[in-house]
Formats: C-alpha cells, sequence, structure tokens
C-alpha cells in the first residue's frame, strides 16, 4: 500500500495530544497545521466562500474564511481555482465488521425446527434478535475498503452489522488510516432494525407478518423488562435493547410499502425512524411525506432489461420496465417531496458507479444543492453530530475534499480527501500545462501524440494515421510521466517513463522486445483532436410518459377515482332484501350511499345517469376468505399459536389480483392467515380499492377476526418427514392446544386486572379478545369431529365460534352448528385434494342452508375469486338452493359472518352493473363496479392488448 | 337389464343410507329413441325437436322427432324440454391415476426419470376410482388419462368411464406420447428477460437428437439390444401415435410445433395458454391445441383480465382446431363450465359445446366412432334438464355409454342421501 506507506512516513498516527497506546521508537507528534489559500470553500451545501482561506491545526478546523492571513508556522496549500467541500459521510455501510455467521456454525443439518436460539449465553429467546451487538466492539480498520470510500469523497462511515431483525448499535467511524479506538467517531450512533432475520437459523419468524410481531413484542418485552422483567429472567438482549432505544433508529425497508409497514409500526410505540429504502420510495411519496420521514437511499438503478425480441419481452412486466424508467428519478423525487435525504454506496455492486449514479440522479431532477446536502448535512443531523461534521466551521473536524471544480460535473477531479486533518492524496494537484500534439519519436519510429480535454483529467492517443489512432494510458505522480501504448496489435506494448523539461518530454522505456531505447516528445503544430462527445450516451430525463400510477403497475391510475353521484335507470335489481329482484328499476347513489331505489327516479343536477337497461344490479361480491394482497407470507405457521401476527400489517396494495378480482365483481374481501397451525394471524377485511394505499384499503371500522385452523394441516400430516417434532402431531393434541391457550388467556386477564406489573403478551391478548366476544373466529375446518369438538371448547370457555371456513363436512354436522351459532364458509365443489376431503359433497352448502346455517362461498383462490357468482350457482345444481337465495351466499351471507352486513351486501353500498342476462350465467362480467360508488373498475379499461 | 338395475337398487336400498356401488352397465339390448329433446350434435348443430335412437350400441337415428317412424322395438324416452348432448370428452387428465391429491399412496401419474415413453398411463387407471361417478354425474362420459413428469412422460389413452377393469375401459389404447416441453424462464430477479442459459439449449438439443435417433430406429426392427424407449416411440414415426406436447408459452409452442414438423408427426399442443398470440401459424401448421382451463387467470401481470375466457374464440375465429380442458382429476366434473366459460366470452354456444365433444375426439383420433351424435357413431350421449354448460340448468338424468344407460349415482348423491335422512329431509 503505498499510500500508506507514504503516510506513515509523512503524518504518524497520533498527530495530536494524549493518549494510551505505547510507541515504537521516538515520539513525531505534529501539529497537522496547513492554510488553504484561494479556493473557492462550500462551508455548508448551500453556501459557498470565493478566495477564501481554511485553516486546520491538529484534526480541527482553526479558521476559516475570506482573505485570512496565512498564519506562521502554518503549511501554505495553495488552492487557487480549486474548490473544497465537507467530505461526505455514508451512514449505510459494513466497513471493518466481521462477516456474519449464525449463531450456530453449519454441522450436519438440522432435522426438524429450530424452535429457540442457537447463541450462547443469556439473550434473547430469538436469535434474529440482536440488540447486544456493538459495531465498536468488533471494528477493526480496514485500508483496503477505507480507500475506496476516500477515493469517491467520503471521510465517515456509520457502520454496523448487516443481520437480523434487532442488529445492535452501529458507530460512526473516519475513513482514515490508523487504530479502531482513534478513527472512532461516536460509538453507539444509532440502533438499526429491520424486517429480515437475517443469518438466524430459527425457524421463527418465516413471513414479513411474523418479523413485525417480533418487534412489537420486543418493544412490549422491553418496557416490562425495565420494570418487572429483570425480576423474572436476565435478558441480556433486552438490557441492551432498552439501552438502544434513546439513539437513532434506523430501519432498513425494502420499499416503499415495507417503509409504511415500518412506519405504523413506529407509530405505535413513539419512534421515528431513518429508513433505509430500496429506490422505490417514490411509487408512495405522497404518504410517505406526510410522514416527515427520513430517508436513505441508495443509488442502485435497474439495468435495462433484453427486450429485443417481443415474445421474451413479455416476460417483463410494465411494472418492471416503469421502475427501470424512474428508479434514477427517485432521489430527485424524494427531495423535492421535502423528504430528508440522505444518500449511500450501499448496494451497488461496484463501488466506483457511485459517481455514475449519483449524476444518472442529478439528469434525473435531482438538484447539485441536494445531493450536497444528503451527503454532509442530512447524515451529519440524522445522526446528531452536525456540530462536528457535514459542514466546514471553525472547531469542527477537518474533514474536507480538495477538488478541481464542481464535484458534480462529470470532469472534475477530487485532488485530496482529508480525514481528521490527515491529508489522502487521491491525485497530484500539480498539473503540467500539457494539452497540446508532440511529436514522439524513439526507436527510430515517430507518432503524433495528442493530448486533450481538461488538464486534470486529459485523453491522451497515439495517431497512427489519419483515421486510425491507439488509447495511451498514463500516470502522472511527482513530475514523472509513464506512458504506455500498443502502435500494433497483440505485439505487447511500448512503456515510456519521462519528465518535462523546457516543453519537451524525454526519458527511457522499453519497445515491445523488452529493448531499452530513450525517447522525446517535442511540442508539433496544430491542435488536439477533441474526444467525441459521449452524447449518445446521455440519459434522456423522463418525459410526460414518466408518470407515477397508482399502484406502480398495469392498469394503475393517474388520477385518484371518486365518489360521484349516479343514477342508474332501469336494471333488474337484486335487493338482497324482501322486495327481492326488481324489475327495470331505477337506483340513486349519493355520497356513497344508495338514497333511494324506485321506478322512474328524477334526475338531479350533477348527478351522471348509466342506463342499465338489459342488465342486472346486484350488491358487490364479499370473498369472506382470501389470500390476496399480503406480502412475504400468509403462514407464521412456525408455533401451534402464532396469533400475536396481524395481516393488517402486511397489505399488499400492488397486488394485480385486486385488479383481477374486481373485474369478477368482488369489492371486498376478508383477508386470512394460512392454516398451518392451529391458532393462526389476525385477519384483515379490505375494500378492494385498487391504488388506494394499504391503510385506505381497510374497511373501516371492521370487527376484529382470527384465523384457527384444525385437521390435517395444522398437525403437518402433508409436511414430510423432518416435521414430525411440533405439537400437536394429532387432533387430539388440537383440542389440547385450544384448551391450554384460553386457560392460559383467562389468567392473562386476571393478572391485567389485578394491578401487578405484567408483560404486554400480544399472543394472549388476542386470546383474551376471542374470551371476551371482542374477536372472531374463522376456523379452517373439514372433519365432523374437529368441528364438534371445537364448538365444545368454545361453550366451555362461553365464547361463540363465528364462523367454519372450508366446513366441507358441515353438511354432517349443520344442526349443532346452527344450535351453536355457527356459519359455515365452504367451497362449492372442491374435494379429493387431501383424504380429509374424500367425505366433501358439493350439497354441502344447500344442507347447511337448510338446516339455518348462514352459509357463504369464498374462493381461497385468486383465481376462483373472479367468479364466485358461478360458485354460488352451484347451490341451484347441488342441493335445489333457489337462484336469489344462492346469490345471497356471495353478497348478504359473508356480510352476515363478518358482521357489515348492515353496511353492504344488501341495497349494495358497493355495487356491481353486470353486462349479460342473468347475474348467475357463467359469461357475466360485470361492466362496472362502484365500491362506495366510486369506479374502480371498467370493463373498458381493462384490455391493453 | 333393468331387472339387473332394480335389483342392486333393492340391494342397496336395504342399507340404512343410499349406496354408492356403481356397477357397469350390461350391453344394449333392445332399441332407445330419445324424443323431443333439444339435440346438441356437438358438431355445431342443433336440432330442436328431435329423434335420437340407437341400438347395439351404435346411433342409428338422428333427425327431427316428426321424421321418426316408430319401432316396438325402440323404448322410447320422452325428453321434451331436456337436452341431449354428445358424451362430453375429458382431454388431458389424471382421473384414475390419483384418487386423493396428498395421500402419495394414491397416486400414479408421475413416474421418475426424464425419459419415460415406454410408460403407459392405461394400466394404472383405475376403473374403480370413487372420482370417477361423480364426473359422469355432470355429463363426462370419455377421458384421455395422462402420465405426467419428466420431459418424455410417457403414453396416454383414450378410455370411456363405465367399466370393470382398464381392459374394458380402453378406447383408444397408447394414442398419444406426452411431452412437457423444456421452460425457457428461469426465474430471479433483474433476469426477467429471456433465458439462454446452456440448460435449456441443451434440453433441447437432447430432446431432439431423442427424435432423430427414435426416429431412426422405427425404420427396422432388427435392433440389439432392443431399446424400451425408442420401441415405444416407433408409432409416432408411422402416424399411429400422436405427439402431444405440453406447452403455454408462445415461442415454446412454435418449437414444438416445428419440432414435429421436422419429423413429420401429428402433433398437438397441451395447455397453449399463449396460442391466441399465434394462431396464424398454427392455422398454418394445421397444429391443433388441447386449450388450458378457460378459468385461468391470466399468464402475465399486465394481460386483460378475461384474456383466457376469450382465447377460445379467438382461435375459432382463426380457424384453429382446438378442445377445451379441465385439467387435473376430480376437477374435470367443472369441464362442461369451462367451455361455458367461452362461451360467455365470444365463443358461439354450439362451438362451445363442439370444443367438449367433436373437436376433443378429432384431437384425441377417435372421431370416427365418437363425439357427435351422427348416425352410425358410438351411442354415447346423455340428458340433461338444462343447457349443461351452465352450473344452475346441468342436471344430468340419463347417460348412456355405447348404448349401455350407465348408473348416475356417486359417493356425492349417496352422501347428499344419507345426510338428508339424518334431518329428515323428505325427498
Amino acid at each position: 500500500m503505498p499510500l500508506l506507506a507514504l503516510l506513515s512516513f509523512w503524518a504518524p498516527p497520533g498527530a495530536s495530544g494524549q493518549e494510551t497506546f505505547p510507541y515504537n521508537g521516538i515520539s513525531d507528534q505534529r501539529e497537522g497545521w496547513y492554510a488553504f489559500t484561494g479556493a473557492t470553500i462550500y462551508t455548508t451545501y448551500n453556501t459557498k466562500l470565493e478566495n477564501a482561506t481554511l485553516v486546520i491545526r491538529q484534526g480541527k478546523i482553526e479558521e476559516l474564511g475570506e482573505n485570512l492571513p496565512v498564519p506562521k508556522g502554518a503549511v501554505e496549500v495553495p488552492c487557487k481555482g480549486k474548490t473544497i467541500y465537507p467530505s461526505f459521510i455514508d451512514l449505510y455501510t459494513e466497513y471493518g465488521l466481521p462477516e456474519q455467521k449464525p449463531a450456530q456454525p453449519s454441522g450436519p443439518r438440522q432435522q426438524g425446527p429450530q424452535m429457540l436460539t442457537g447463541k450462547k449465553g443469556a439473550f434473547a429467546w430469538n436469535e434474529a434478535l440482536k440488540p447486544e451487538f456493538a459495531a465498536h466492539d468488533n471494528f477493526s480498520p480496514d485500508e483496503k475498503t477505507a480507500a475506496e470510500y476516500r477515493k469517491l469523497g467520503f471521510g465517515l462511515a456509520l457502520t454496523h452489522q448487516m443481520d437480523g431483525i434487532s442488529r445492535g448499535s452501529s458507530a460512526l467511524v473516519w475513513l482514515g488510516a490508523g487504530n479502531a479506538h482513534e478513527l472512532v467517531l461516536k460509538e453507539k450512533a444509532a440502533h438499526h432494525l429491520s424486517f429480515s432475520k437475517g443469518k438466524s437459523t430459527q425457524n421463527y419468524p418465516s413471513s414479513l407478518m411474523g418479523s413485525i410481531a417480533l418487534l412489537r413484542q420486543t418493544y412490549h418485552d422491553g418496557k416490562w423488562y425495565a420494570v418487572a422483567g429483570r425480576e423474572e429472567e436476565l435478558n441480556l438482549s433486552l438490557e441492551s435493547w432498552n439501552g438502544l432505544q434513546a439513539l437513532p433508529q434506523i430501519f432498513e425497508v425494502s420499499d416503499a410499502l415495507d417503509l409504511l409497514r415500518a412506519q405504523r409500526l413506529g407509530k405505535e410505540f413513539g419512534k421515528s425512524y431513518i429508513y433505509k429504502e430500496g429506490g422505490k420510495a417514490y411509487q408512495r411519496i405522497e404518504e410517505i411525506k406526510g410522514s416527515g420521514a427520513a430517508i436513505i437511499e441508495s443509488l442502485v438503478f435497474p439495468e435495462a432489461y433484453e427486450v429485443e425480441d417481443p415474445y421474451d419481452a413479455l416476460r417483463v412486466d410494465l411494472a418492471d420496465m416503469k421502475h427501470w424508467e424512474l428508479a434514477p428519478s427517485n432521489p430527485g423525487r424524494l427531495a423535492a417531496a421535502g423528504i430528508t435525504l440522505a444518500l449511500t454506496t450501499q448496494g451497488l455492486k461496484n463501488k466506483g458507479d457511485f459517481w455514475t449514479n449519483l449524476r444518472k440522479a442529478i439528469q434525473h431532477g435531482l438538484s447539485k444543492e441536494d445531493a450536497l446536502k444528503a451527503l454532509t448535512y442530512a447524515p451529519a443531523n440524522m445522526l446528531g453530530i452536525y456540530d462536528q461534521a457535514g459542514s466546514l466551521a471553525k472547531g469542527k473536524s477537518a474533514g474536507f475534499l480538495i477538488t478541481s471544480g464542481d464535484i458534480f460535473e462529470p470532469e472534475t477531479v477530487i485532488y485530496q480527501n482529508w480525514v481528521k486533518g490527515e491529508p489522502y492524496i487521491l491525485q497530484s494537484m500539480e498539473i503540467p500545462a500539457w494539452i497540446g500534439v508532440y511529436n514522439l519519436e524513439t526507436d527510430g519510429r515517430q507518432w503524433p501524440w495528442h493530448v486533450s480535454g481538461k488538464p486534470e483529467k486529459p485523453d491522451m492517443k497515439i495517431k497512427l494515421s489519419d483515421t486510425t489512432d491507439v488509447p495511451v494510458s498514463y500516470k502522472y505522480e511527482q513530475g514523472i510521466l509513464t506512458l504506455s501504448f500498443s502502435p500494433e496489435k497483440d505485439k505487447g506494448s511500448i512503456r515510456l517513463s519521462g519528465t518535462l523539461s523546457n516543453g519537451v518530454w524525454s526519458g527511457n522505456g522499453q519497445l515491445e522486445t523488452g529493448a531499452w531505447v530513450s525517447w522525446k516528445a517535442s511540442p508539433a503544430e496544430g491542435t488536439p483532436d477533441e474526444e467525441k462527445k459521449r452524447d449518445s450516451k446521455k440519459e434522456v430525463p423522463p418525459g410526460p410518459s414518466g408518470e407515477i400510477t397508482y399502484p406502480f403497475m398495469a392498469y394503475g391510475w393517474t388520477a385518484r377515482p371518486k365518489a360521484e353521484s349516479v343514477l342508474i335507470r332501469n336494471a333488474t335489481v337484486w335487493t338482497n332484501e324482501a322486495a327481492g329482484i326488481q324489475q327495470q328499476t331505477d337506483v340513486l347513489i349519493e355520497n356513497g350511499k344508495i338514497s333511494q331505489v324506485g321506478k322512474n327516479l328524477t334526475l338531479k343536477a350533477g348527478v351522471r345517469e348509466i342506463d342499465a337497461t338489459g342488465k342486472h344490479l346486484t350488491a358487490g361480491i364479499i370473498d369472506e376468505h382470501s389470500h390476496i394482497a399480503i406480502s412475504r407470507g400468509v403462514n407464521e405457521g412456525t408455533q401451534a399459536s402464532s396469533a400475536e401476527v396481524r395481516i393488517g400489517d402486511v397489505l399488499n396494495s400492488d397486488d394485480i389480483n385486486i385488479y383481477r378480482q374486481l373485474s369478477g365483481g368482488v369489492t371486498t374481501s376478508q383477508l386470512l392467515h394460512g392454516s398451518a397451525n392451529p391458532i393462526g394471524g389476525q385477519s384483515a377485511l379490505i375494500k378492494l380499492r385498487w391504488g388506494f394505499s394499504p391503510e385506505e384499503m381497510k374497511f373501516e371500522g371492521a370487527a376484529p377476526f382470527i384465523k384457527f385452523a384444525l385437521g390435517e394441516n395444522v398437525k403437518q400430516s402433508n409436511w414430510g418427514e423432518n416435521n414430525t417434532v411440533r405439537y400437536p402431531q394429532t387432533r387430539m393434541g388440537v383440542e389440547q392446544i385450544y384448551e391450554d391457550y384460553f386457560t392460559r388467556a383467562r389468567e392473562y386477564g386476571a393478572l391485567k386486572k389485578s394491578g401487578k406489573p405484567f408483560r404486554t403478551d400480544l399472543e394472549l391478548e388476542a386470546l383474551l379478545e376471542i374470551l371476551e366476544d371482542k374477536r372472531f373466529i374463522t376456523c379452517h375446518s373439514y372433519r365432523q369431529s374437529e368441528i364438534n369438538m371445537l364448538m365444545h371448547v368454545a361453550e366451555r370457555h362461553g365464547f361463540r365460534v363465528n364462523t367454519f371456513t372450508h366446513i366441507l363436512e358441515g353438511y354432517k354436522v349443520a344442526d349443532k352448528m346452527a344450535a351453536h351459532g355457527a356459519g359455515g364458509s365452504s367451497f362449492a365443489d372442491w374435494w379429493a385434494y387431501k383424504f380429509e376431503v374424500f367425505e366433501a359433497i358439493p350439497h354441502n352448502g344447500a344442507i347447511m342452508h337448510e338446516q339455518g346455517v348462514t352459509v357463504a362461498f369464498n374462493s381461497d383462490d385468486a383465481e376462483m375469486a373472479r367468479r364466485l357468482n358461478q360458485e354460488a350457482a352451484k347451490a341451484v345444481k347441488y342441493g335445489g338452493v333457489s337462484e336469489e337465495e344462492a346469490f345471497k351466499f356471495v353478497t348478504l351471507n359473508p356480510a352476515k359472518l363478518l358482521h357489515i352486513d348492515h353496511r353492504v351486501g344488501s341495497r349494495p353500498e358497493r355495487m356491481l352493473i353486470w353486462s349479460s342476462g342473468r347475474t348467475t350465467r357463467f359469461p357475466s362480467m360485470p361492466k362496472q363496479r362502484k365500491p362506495s360508488s366510486t369506479a374502480f373498475f371498467s370493463s373498458i379499461s381493462n384490455r391493453i392488448n | 337389464m333393468r331387472y339387473v338395475y332394480s335389483v342392486i337398487v333393492l340391494f342397496l336400498l336395504q342399507l340404512p343410507v343410499f349406496g354408492q356401488l356403481t356397477v357397469p352397465a350390461p350391453k344394449q339390448e333392445g332399441g332407445v329413441v330419445i324424443l323431443h329433446a333439444k339435440a346438441h350434435l356437438g358438431n355445431g348443430q342443433v336440432i330442436e325437436d328431435a329423434a335420437v335412437a340407437f341400438r347395439e350400441g351404435a346411433i342409428t337415428f338422428v333427425g327431427p322427432a316428426a321424421d321418426w317412424r316408430g319401432s316396438a322395438d325402440f323404448r322410447v324416452i320422452e325428453a321434451r324440454g331436456k337436452h341431449l348432448y354428445p358424451g362430453f370428452i375429458a382431454a388431458n387428465t389424471s382421473l384414475g391415476l390419483n384418487e386423493i391429491e396428498l395421500v402419495r399412496a394414491t397416486r400414479d401419474e408421475r413416474e421418475v426419470g426424464e425419459l419415460n415413453p415406454n410408460v403407459r398411463a392405461l394400466i394404472a387407471y383405475n376403473t374403480d376410482s370413487e372420482v370417477i361417478p361423480t364426473i359422469r354425474s355432470n355429463g363426462v362420459l370419455l377421458a384421455q388419462i395422462v402420465p405426467q413428469g419428466g420431459t418424455v412422460a410417457g403414453q396416454s389413452s383414450v378410455v370411456q368411464l363405465d367399466a370393470w377393469n382398464w381392459e374394458d375401459a380402453a378406447y383408444r389404447t397408447d394414442g398419444g406420447i406426452h411431452v412437457y416441453w423444456p421452460r425457457a424462464t428461469r426465474f430471479g430477479f433483474q433476469e426477467a428477460g429471456a433465458d439462454n442459459t446452456n440448460r435449456y439449449a441443451e434440453e433441447l438439443a437432447g430432446l431432439e437428437l431423442l427424435f432423430r435417433e427414435a426416429e431412426a430406429y422405427a425404420k427396422t426392427k432388427e435392433h440389439q439390444p432392443e431399446n424400451l424407449k425408442l420401441e415405444a416411440m416407433r408409432g409416432l414415426f408411422s402416424g399411429e401415435k400422436t405427439l402431444f406436447v405440453h406447452a403455454n408459452d408462445a415461442k415454446d409452442i412454435q418449437r414444438a410445433v416445428l419440432l414435429g414438423e421436422q419429423f413429420g408427426l401429428r402433433t398437438v399442443i397441451v395447455g397453449g395458454r399463449d396460442a391466441w398470440m399465434i394462431a396464424a401459424f398454427l392455422k398454418e401448421k394445421q397444429a391443433a391445441v388441447v386449450l388450458q382451463k378457460t378459468q385461468s387467470l391470466p399468464g402475465r401481470e399486465d394481460e386483460a383480465v378475461d384474456q383466457p375466457f376469450r382465447t377460445p374464440s379467438q382461435l375459432k375465429e382463426a380457424g384453429v382446431l382446438f378442445c377445451i380442458s379441465a385439467e387435473a382429476f376430480w376437477q374435470q366434473r367443472n369441464l362442461p363450465f369451462q367451455a361455458g366459460q367461452a362461451a360467455g366470452h365470444g365463443l358461439d354456444r354450439e362451438a362451445a359445446v363442439q370444443a367438449i365433444t367433436l373437436d376433443a375426439a378429432r384431437i384425441l383420433g377417435i372421431d370416427q366412432t365418437t363425439g357427435s351424435i351422427e348416425k352410425g357413431k358410438d351411442a354415447t350421449l346423455f340428458l340433461s334438464t338444462g343447457d349443461a354448460l351452465d352450473m344452475r340448468s346441468s342436471i344430468v338424468e340419463t347417460a348412456f355409454i355405447q348404448g349401455r344407460q350407465i348408473d348416475l349415482d356417486d359417493k356425492h348423491k349417496a352422501l347428499y342421501k344419507k345426510y338428508q335422512a339424518k334431518y329428515q329431509v323428505k325427498d
């Protein structure tokens, strides 16, 4: 490392003050007293001084101003024509930290699940929680990496271990050479979090909602530990966790929706996070903006997709193409929206792309001022160290860059990067006046040698003829120039070394053959050939097509749908009420509600009229059992109970199935946890408000539900031979799980009431809500024995099973269900997909209906959900239910099961107009859907082909 | 025959509930004439007030009821207001090879290994599967039993759905060889473009080489050693067997058709999700398509939401020979509604019937004897109270396979009756 060698000679470590480390040899402490004169100095991202002087001493800025005298005793560095910037701060690095390893080093692959942490010591139960990890404990400077950062202009890096959900604390370190203890500016600079469990080999959490639940519970655990927990257990992780709470909290998220999720979580606990986002924040900028968020963005932009072949191009979605187009505009859009922005090199395959991509971002709308702010002021401020770094001012650390000019211009070079008052030379500031044409002679040969462009970064080439030339690679250091070029291809290169004297370069070198020769280059006539401008390579900033759609994919809208007043004329109206099916009837919708149903209604001003002659008008379809619009995991099936997880935490508003199902008439869906465990997660009820944010999709004021499950799935019958450990493995055990959890939930409730300190247990909270009739169960069920069992459990514990879903043997116990008061939400005709459904019959719905059970048909399937009308029609075929009643299986009845029948399901608040004859006839595709009288789908807009 | 039938019924009635063991019907004795039904012939034609007569398993008369000259030999089935259809044909199904999806012991559709042209689905076809009667109850009376897995999965056979064992079920034995086309798409972020990795190219080259060797092998009988796999492919080159290629991507479909053309094979595409994009090519090459379920999700996020609903009508318009399938096994009872879905999206109603009758028969190579209600063909047909492609009105009352009136009871109807008894519901 020549630079390091040079440094230790020039400016020995420990340039100032006292220190604990012994020094081998004669001490050589120097003041580091320099005066940089005549420079343009950016003191902050938005103020600059001209012809100014910067004086530094002992690693700090001593003076700064225009026309200051050079102090006696200081080394003067003339910087006329140069520009000085505060050095950059990268907040997202793992600089100088060891590679992460799982708690249990790899051995023979473990059989079966890992239920607890594999880490030794009195730490948290979950291996993904590592608040005890401290970067400064593990930091070891790495000169090679530091040099890469310095080359880009960075002087400080915040470093942390990028592993786990709570990742511990980071350290802010100087990117200089030296020992760890000298380079740490601030230990415990921030607490780092994410949704990714990283290297943890423990099963829990397996889903995004599990990660969120784990964090939520840990916030509660931290509080409990501080008050009473230590009496119960020693938990070094919670101890550390509590110690980190007052720090800046940096949360890594992958995209805009993840950011909103973290934001919701933070709100619950009074935390406002700084987000490290994956370059897609622009897709939900309005929601993010409102939160006053601060974001660290990397400059990773997707490469262009190969789309030359028209069929292959079909594999690239519009969303991918749009992201490719708009990703470079992300930093600019965030800054323009007033979001506090910092930039990082993290994520770049090659750190050298940083400047290329930063300039691309500037071309796509990021102002230079905002770019500089995002590299200096903003990161310093986020960490609360603006008093020490992030700008140049008296008393601050001497961390700055000397450049040849405007740092954001491509031809600008960074000459020097001063870190904590120590110089790192990137390129010589002594530039010869070498632009011109020379006659280069050696070994009896002669060529014109062209040196063109900017003096600090010239292009060089040898002209072989008028039309052909070869590039010359060169290096210029301390007055010595080396050149290398190959006049003939594949014949080796000529390497020359020489110096400049009186305008003539001369010296010695080696030919292709290795023979030593002397050479000389004298100025010749003419002007050097300019390099062709790389106009063709210039990115074209996004034009009018660069619109953001909601959601950011095919069929997204640019103008937000609005509720309107509509008069629908002359439809066949399925009221789902005593009035039955009414012919040639008008329906008036005002303010999102049905205000009138009748014949020949008057058309008021401002009301849109729709002629529905020959068409049918019905309530919107309600899918009681759906798994669409859920991000990264429908099951947290790693434990017998996951009552703490919430589907509502992980809504995915960018699921194309929302749009597809709107096209099939669905306006409301209950999104359920999967059936991997007896006690699943909490459900979410959404309106299919396509393009709205996840929070806006939630059904306002819906009753809370939770998913339970019975049978083969929960006893892991079909999970393979590695899954025979988790309790329960039989239906016998399933009952006992319920008994146990409800018993504990009751005790928990008593503890809460007792006034004693208690640990908020989110799992038992959910179960307690069931006992208190504040939360309702949708239970996946097949066989009559277990259906019966759960009703008995519920009756013993004083509550009611709200809904059995699937319930394919409901027909065997329909009388008991009716007596208990449970509803049944079933498939029309599914069977034979596993052993426990081998007695499933398509007449199930009809029998339950006849026995007085409230019956719904659900989809559980993104394809089927587009034609639930047809599934309902199967109840006419199998069991002879009337068409009117059958259609209630997918409208009014699910509304009853979800406790929303006073709002939807009849006299429809959200409604459909069907294009074809009869509602249940197969071909029908709703022509227009109007949830809350806002049109989210019309059949005209659903074609792109 | 009716006596036998009643005895069975009586026997079953002695059980506390209705039974579920269906007994294959004996050969047709005497003649049957179905009068006054609306007959959907399967070839696109309809006779509003029809007479269809058959004896010894074959259709002897098709025409307006007014033209029927009665005969005492013919038992009359009065069917005014009802609909008569040829038996629906389920192409590309694992019916009888798969009883319960998640119970491995009940599955027989997938052999190990990449190249299994010698494997025969027929001999694993379980005539006693509980699923089969539930399929017949919706009018599906013939099925192509197809093996899965690997690149060359094996041979399919067409069976009729009322049999004691696979020998008498067999309708066309080992008529198809099934290739599952290698997939070009490799999934991975930022690599959504075409995958031209060596693996795909190697797989294609390997497939072509197999066909070259099989073609050469088929030219003589004298081989030492005899190769069972190449032996099994012999029929492809003589035209006895059809090459069924399972492919969905537009380019894969085209490659498959070109491969078939190169070796002069009768080629049928199965799946054919993108067939609508290359309809003109398929028409030109006279390649037929066993279409995936109409009720499928669009293949791509950006595709029109109703594309799969419209694909049949687009192929019809382009003149491509296709039939509609329902895939898998128990799902075959919804085959009629897969066709109905297409009828709702631009396909002529009788063309929708044709897509699960005559055109399926053509593609499976059995149209000389079945697939439509025409004189001389098998009397494989059924009566429905209403439109059989509409799930509300598809109540199959009476069905015949080769003139034999089959028992339309099934496990589900039996359980329905059993629990009606529990709740004392009067039938």
